[in-house]
């Protein structure tokens, strides 16, 4: 295949992904009017600690309109065969990430919509984040770029999540789709699936799944190969333990 | 009154919403307005007052009720919508950052 088909659906990722952080950030520009509420806020309003909560949210809003970018241009190869400016760069998004982005959204997830099913998706996107983020700082330092390379995967994976979730919900208005649903799923299908994605596309899956293979085979053979095993039902092992 | 919380409220909330990428909720399909009170009631103020409630509807599901709930003072026309357990003047749901109001839509004698 040559080599622009091969790079294309990662270019098609970013250019889709940078032109959603621009709609977003334009779209969150009303959270920084002082005088007016924006609809999100007032949908929101009366929260516990309504200061803290829009304080938050303006922190959030803040980092994720540089950090996505920046993290998706840290991405290309422009900017990886610039080591020096690669790593400045990478450090202001890993401070941005970990010290704005992830604080400031965690205490957002516990006024979530949705209730406890949605607060532990945004926890666990953001547990995947800041993992992802203190992983790769670890194995960038170590100069191990394959292991860097996979965490820092990981953590635009879950950015792309806030694209992918808002073009779901927009998707399920137009379908008719129940909004309380529809924001569980657009938070739920792409969190768990971002994860499975970036592991799927490592160059050590194949290797993986061929290794698997082996054992779930070689398990399967030892068992029919046992013909006390093999002539005893599973349900009466299960169901006689200790025997 | 329907007509007033109609075109004071509720029209002018429908022309503010529109397809946003965020994740607020979508603009519903429909709305409209119940006055759930057969009988004007008075506050502490001695002001009559009729309580309403606005209903919602997305797509093609069940109607939703309550979605906002308020009362208005036909005398002055002041509508106030319950936010939590407050009321505040209805222009806060068209986004302006206006405080809660005490002694609103409460009838007399009535605890909170």
């Amino acid at each position: 295949m040559p080599l622009v088909l091969r790079r294309l659906p990662a270019r098609v990722f970013l250019a889709v992904m940078l032109a959603g952080s621009a709609l977003i950030t334009w779209y969150s520009l009303p959270y920084f009017d002082f005088g007016t509420l924006p609809p999100f806020v007032i949908e929101k309003l009366p929260v516990r600690f309504e200061r803290l909560w829009l304080f938050s949210l303006r922190v959030h809003v803040a980092a994720a309109a540089l950090s996505f970018p920046l993290c998706l241009l840290l991405l290309t190869r422009f900017l990886q065969r610039r080591p020096v400016l690669h790593r400045w760069l990478g450090r202001v998004a890993g401070v941005v990430v970990l010290f704005g982005l992830v604080p400031a959204g965690a205490v957002l997830a516990f006024d979530a919509k949705g209730g406890a099913v949605v607060a532990i998706g945004f926890l666990l996107s953001a547990a995947i984040v800041v993992s992802g983020m203190v992983y790769g700082i670890v194995t960038a330092r170590r100069r191990d770029l394959v292991s860097h390379r996979r965490a820092m995967h990981h953590v635009v994976a879950q950015m792309s999540v806030a694209v992918v979730s808002r073009a779901m919900l927009v998707g399920f208005d137009f379908a008719g789709v129940d909004p309380d649903l529809a924001y569980v799923l657009a938070l739920w299908v792409p969190v768990p699936l971002s994860a499975l994605v970036v592991e799927l596309r490592q160059p050590s899956f194949p290797r993986f799944f061929h290794e698997l293979t082996l054992t779930i085979q070689r398990i399967r053979r030892e068992i029919s190969s046992s013909p006390r095993l093999a002539r005893r039902p599973l349900v009466r092992l299960v169901a006689r333990p200790g025997r | 009154m329907r007509d007033r919380v109609q075109s004071r409220l509720v029209t002018p909330l429908a022309q503010q919403e529109s397809t946003r990428f965020s994740r607020g909720r979508p603009a519903p399909r429909e709305r409209r307005v119940r006055v759930t009170d057969v009988a004007a009631l008075v506050d502490g103020k001695g002001r009559s007052f009729l309580r309403f409630a606005v209903d919602v509807r997305f797509g093609s599901g069940d109607w939703r009720e309550g979605d906002i709930d308020g009362c208005m003072y036909p005398e002055s026309g002041a509508i106030y919508v319950k936010r939590g357990s407050e009321y505040r003047p209805a222009e806060f749901l068209l986004g302006k950052d206006l405080p809660a109001v005490t002694g609103v839509c409460e009838p007399s004698g009535a605890k909170s």
